[in-house]
């Protein structure tokens, strides 16, 4: 699995059982179930008000305050219409199911309902894009801090849209692996003539940044988009969009495995070097021995 | 660069040939207690020369001899960043697996990469010529290993990198 999922499996899968056992004609059980996405983004999946028989899903982001400032809430209502509902205490939106009434095109809904924390994120790239489309420069540029240390800037100008990411690395070896994934991005255009011009810059913030607030440390990277109107036009946006969201979770899911792939080496090959050594050990001689008459006998050294 | 590997490897095992001849020798200091002289360093003339072996500036192994220990420390070659890490990261790994090895030291000796202690009773319990071969074996392997681990991360980030931008 080298791409990761845009969507919540759990989700998906939770939300299903739960209308196939309805559309069986049984008694819809109670739910309550936490689900735990990247970025620290938490879905909870519950009755309201102790209803069997309708199901809502909220989903909870730390930094959806700023996701509100550039209209996330505006393509939420575009994207799930009549399932919004009241807001669950403690969650930023909340998509009601009701059981009894599952419309034809469940698996469709479903689908969509899984994909609420890639809309969520959604309604800033739209923004920004739209920006360009129109060739409207000198807009803010947007600032979401997704993670704790993390923050991700979109900047749009009459040519081009620049996404820039800032990401910690907590371990010092990430820096180095970290770094490595880098290269490899940058020179990427030889696998692919539409692929995005790729930056990145240690310790650092990037130019367009130069004069901010960003933060400046060994430990962390900034890694920047350069996105022209060939990925930002209304076909390809929503793939630009699904792609890019993830994109840090990405690399720190490849560095993790990389790790865990080193460390399998060096297990066998510790194991191997242990087999070697144990070759230097005499083998223990036979110590049962027999005497003329046919009696046997162990000797211990 | 292997033509100085075979001159180095086999200078290393003579030297190591001569350096194990080791007996039991009991402490001069305490009574009643056996301790491997090398690591005690208390009487000088329990003590044999340090020999250092190097292929160039980076890689080089150090053998110090006494009359019940010897110890070997070694210095791998480590071109750039992600070699680094990758050598600090096995050697740590073998490192914290000591007791295991019987032979191996849990800390390298400063400005070295990995030690190995051998004392007269290894040397009692197990065949000194395959003790030998064992320490050449392992300077080879490191070294194919620490260059393949390096092979696997370049062609996975490749892979990833591209999987990644051929989607747009």
């Amino acid at each position: 699995m080298i791409l990761l999922e845009i969507n919540n499996k759990i989700v998906e899968d939770t939300l299903s059982v739960k209308i196939r056992n309805s559309l069986a004609g049984n008694k819809p059980d109670s739910v309550n179930v936490v689900i735990a996405d990247f970025d620290g983004v938490l879905f909870h999946i519950s009755n309201p008000d102790s209803e069997k028989s309708k199901v809502r899903v909220s989903i909870s982001l730390k930094f959806y305050k700023d996701l509100q400032e550039h209209g996330a809430d505006e393509l939420l209502k575009r994207e799930y219409g009549n399932l919004l509902c009241q807001t669950e205490d403690g969650y930023n939106i909340s998509l009601v199911l009701d059981l009894e009434n599952i419309p034809t095109n469940w698996e469709e809904i479903v689908k969509k309902i899984g994909l609420l924390k890639r809309n969520c994120f959604a309604s800033v790239f739209e923004k920004y894009f739209e920006f360009q489309e129109k060739g409207e420069e000198g807009h803010k540029r947007a600032v979401i801090n997704y993670r704790d240390e993390e923050t991700l800037y979109i900047e749009a100008k009459a040519d081009r849209v620049t996404v820039v990411f800032s990401t910690v690395f907590r371990d010092e070896d990430d820096i180095v692996l970290g770094k490595v994934f880098l290269q490899e991005l940058r020179e990427g255009r030889r696998a692919s003539h539409t692929a995005p011009q790729v930056l990145f810059s240690h310790r650092e913030p990037p130019l367009e940044l130069q004069n901010t607030d960003a933060k400046v440390g060994d430990n962390i990277g900034y890694i920047t988009f350069v996105l022209f109107p060939r990925h930002t036009n209304k076909n390809v946006r929503d793939n630009t969009i699904n792609l890019i969201h993830l994109f840090r979770d990405y690399l720190h899911y490849h560095i993790k495995c990389s790790k865990a792939y080193i460390h399998s080496r060096m297990r066998a090959k510790t194991s191997d070097f242990l087999k070697v050594l144990n070759r230097a050990r005499p083998e223990p001689k036979s110590v049962e021995k027999k005497t003329i008459t046919g009696r046997t006998f162990i000797r211990t050294p | 660069m292997s033509a100085t590997l075979r001159p180095y490897l086999s200078a290393v095992r003579s030297t190591l040939e001569a350096a194990m001849c080791l007996e039991n020798f009991s402490s001069q200091v305490v009574e009643r207690h056996n301790k491997p002289e090398v690591e005690v360093r208390t009487s000088k003339e329990l003590l044999l020369n340090p020999v250092v072996i190097s292929r160039n500036e980076k890689e080089k192994v150090l053998i110090e001899a006494s009359i019940n220990s010897v110890r070997i420390s070694i210095s791998i070659k480590q071109a750039d960043e992600i070699e680094k890490i990758l050598c600090h990261k096995f050697m740590r790994f073998m490192m914290m697996r000591a007791e295991n090895f019987v032979v191996l030291r849990r800390k390298p000796v400063e400005g070295y990469d990995i030690s190995f202690l051998i004392t007269n009773f290894h040397t009692e319990a197990m065949y000194k010529h395959k003790l030998v071969d064992f320490v050449i074996h392992f300077m080879e392997e490191i070294d194919k290993e620490i260059s393949e681990m390096k092979l696997a991360v370049n062609a996975r980030a490749r892979v990833c990198a591209e999987e990644f931008l051929k989607r747009f």
